[in-house]
């Protein structure tokens, strides 16, 4: 089984993101970057399915983005994938959601797949949306926020996490599945792993090399024009006085103000 | 993680001019340490300690998970050569040995500490290339379960003077005798560190005749199992309560084969291997203690944000700022202070073996600086937070009884500034020529 895993460098979870002076960028001065979590679950769940399954399974990954971005790839590599490819040049500086999905679908025909896998959704822009436009360029069903994921007689059972439940969908291969939490627990590289990784070699593709014109899909992706951040939160109020006083104005301040009992 | 700061991360804090080649491989794989750390290891610091009971129970639980963890890493074995199952390139390096071991001090001490025993136990076999000891007290290294060893030095007798190179072993009292093929051992030890649990070995400083000085002195490895070797109770201390074990460890006739001695077959001195593993162990504690440090500092700025005080965050008045960054940059030259120190023992070339009067100098001076820096941090960051400093909640007692255990080290302060001084002058030790005691 070919297993394509789509990943993303995102900031840090514990980063203190800030606007750049454009207004349209962030800051990456002082940036940690890691892989997405939600994407670490995708490498972890195909390292398993390569593990446990049939010989020959193959887990490759693929990411777009600057030269930095290989920092995930060698991180996925040292956690067991077999091999990774990045696309980047800088016309896809500002790709969105779906410019990034066609160099994904362009990347994904060039090697081959059985199943593809994503995270449900990447912690920086959270638009949740190239998984999903993935599998519809590549005309393949896909299974959303999947959090137990089986590979039985050339097909998958997922169970995929709804609204207010959980659905268990069964799919022919190929497919792709986006990684919720709660997939897996994806493990921590071992030393001699990491040295390995630093010494793989990453492919690299342009978009031309890929077949892509950039210049037509520049022509359709949105653009960020402003980014801001969220705004500061108000001063703490403090109530003083008599306890059962104060107790009361809470109370009138939560209903009242607040409007959240 | 307390408080988010870049400074704080691998590639901002370790600087590179000090890193093996390649460089990127050295960092990929301190950074794996350091995500293990904060995600499996630092939820576990009360347990680690057995909590505010130090209840060893509670304690034997979390030592195996984290341990375990540590393994599973692989890290152990790079210890070992190549060539017997090691990792080679990066993980030779004492730079690359020390940002470790700082990563993992950022959680615990006496883990760090657990894993720093075993490149004690083994380096003085490496130094002399003894593969076939290596073949002998290796493989445990190799099977992925946690081990233990044992770095045998200190004296009830001697006390801190084995450790004082001026007085060539003068004061040991473990003595090892020759008889055939074999080393018979008498004597005593107190305070090593994995006494009694160390299931690899003791690494057991010795002498075949106090009178003979440096000539005289014996490092032998002596088997966990070996037939008369037996222990006191654990004495419990201050720091590192649960995660060390310090005892006294009794040698009744204990033999070895003589190839157990470190240079037995090699032109080496046995006393240089001796100061070689003391050079290490100050060169490469200062790195878990500055680890430990950090978490110090995470905690300090994230409280001093929270705190108001007269109506602002308490570290945006003069005072705090003043103090805080003075802590800041203790904290910043240590790491410095030890990276050049591990540098320059990973180049004898250019400064020499780590047993020369310059590397000993060196090591004792990175030691007593970072050391006496850490406690200063620790105890200031204890008075800036008043009694949240001292309450087991905010973990900083934990780092606090852990850094001045490690301070006392090796002699403690007072007795390695007389090793700082040995580079730059020459004294010696003019005590009466020791007499031995009748045998028991």
């Amino acid at each position: 089984m070919r297993i394509v895993v789509c990943t993303k460098q995102v900031p840090d979870t514990e980063a203190q993101v800030k606007v750049s002076p454009d207004g349209r960028s962030i800051e990456e001065t002082g940036i940690t970057f890691i892989m997405n979590p939600y994407d670490e679950f995708a490498v972890e769940e195909a390292i398993q399915i390569r593990e446990r399954g049939e010989a020959g399974t193959t887990v490759t990954l693929v990411t777009m983005g600057p030269e930095r971005t290989e920092e995930v790839l060698r991180r996925g590599l040292a956690m067991g994938a077999d091999a990774a490819v990045r696309v980047w040049d800088d016309s896809l500086a500002e790709a969105d959601s779906g410019v990034t999905a066609e160099v994904l679908c362009a990347v994904a025909r060039r090697l081959g797949f059985d199943l593809i896998l994503c995270g449900r959704v990447a912690i920086d822009d959270a638009a949740a949306q190239v998984g999903l436009r993935l599998a519809e360029k590549l005309g393949i069903p896909h299974g959303n926020a999947v959090t137990k994921l089986d590979v039985e007689d050339g097909k998958l059972i997922a169970r995929c996490e709804i609204e207010g439940g959980v659905e268990v969908r069964e799919l022919p291969l190929p497919a792709l599945v986006t990684a919720q939490k709660g997939l897996n627990a994806p493990r921590y590289p071992a030393i001699p792993a990491v040295m390995k990784a630093r010494r793989v070699e990453i492919a690299l593709f342009s978009p031309a090399e890929l077949g892509l014109d950039q210049s037509a899909a520049a022509s359709r992706q949105s653009r960020i024009l402003t980014l801001e951040p969220p705004p500061a939160r108000a001063a703490g109020r403090m109530i003083d006085g008599d306890p059962a006083e104060a107790a009361r104005s809470l109370a009138h301040l939560l209903r009242d103000e607040a409007k959240v009992i | 993680m307390s408080y988010y700061h870049p400074n704080f991360d691998v590639r901002k804090k370790f600087c590179e001019c000090f890193l093996p080649e390649p460089r990127e491989e050295v960092y990929a794989v301190v950074e794996n340490m350091h995500n293990l750390v904060d995600e499996v290891i630092m939820p576990l610091r009360r347990d680690l300690d057995g909590g505010w009971t130090h209840d060893q129970a509670v304690a034997d639980v979390a030592i195996a998970t984290a341990m375990q963890a540590i393994y599973d890493s692989g890290w152990p074995r790079a210890i070992l050569p190549e060539e017997k199952g090691g990792l080679g390139g990066v993980m030779k390096s004492m730079v690359t040995y020390a940002m470790l071991i700082e990563e993992l001090g950022r959680a615990d001490c006496g883990i760090a500490l657990d894993v720093s025993l075993l490149y004690w136990f083994y380096s003085p076999m490496l130094y002399a290339g003894r593969t076939d000891l290596i073949d002998i007290f290796g493989p445990p290294l190799l099977d992925g379960k946690h081990h233990r060893a044992c770095t045998s030095l200190t004296e009830p007798a001697g006390g801190t003077n084995i450790d004082d190179t001026t007085q060539h072993g003068r004061t040991l009292r473990t003595i090892a005798r020759r008889e055939g093929d074999e080393w018979v051992i008498n004597g005593a030890k107190i305070w090593p560190s994995g006494a009694s649990v160390a299931d690899i070995g003791y690494m057991t400083l010795t002498t075949t005749d106090p009178n003979l000085g440096d000539d005289g002195i014996k490092l032998i490895y002596v088997p966990a199992d070996a037939k008369g070797l037996s222990f006191g109770k654990p004495i419990p201390t201050m720091g590192m309560c649960c995660t060390d074990t310090n005892t006294e460890v009794f040698y009744d006739d204990v033999r070895v084969p003589v190839e157990y001695a470190a240079t037995w077959g090699t032109d080496m001195k046995d006393v240089d291997l001796f100061k070689e593993l003391a050079v290490e162990d100050k060169l490469t504690t200062p790195a878990y203690v500055n680890g430990a440090c950090q978490t110090v500092l995470e905690i300090l700025l994230d409280f001093s944000k929270d705190r108001i005080v007269a109506g602002k965050p308490m570290r945006e008045h003069s005072v705090f700022v003043h103090t805080i960054g003075g802590l800041i940059h203790m904290w910043d030259y240590s790491r410095a202070s030890y990276m050049q120190g591990c540098y320059m023992a990973d180049h004898p070339e250019k400064y020499g073996p780590l047993w020369g009067k310059f590397m000993y100098s060196r090591a004792a001076s990175v030691d007593q600086a970072c050391l006496m820096a850490a406690r200063r941090i620790i105890e200031t960051a204890m008075d800036l937070m008043g009694s949240y400093g001292t309450a087991h909640e905010y973990h900083l007692e934990k780092y606090y009884r852990d850094v001045k255990q490690a301070e006392l080290w090796l002699g403690g302060r007072y007795r390695t500034q007389m090793d700082v001084v040995l580079d730059y002058y020459d004294y010696e030790w003019a005590g009466p020529k020791w007499e031995p005691t009748p045998s028991r």
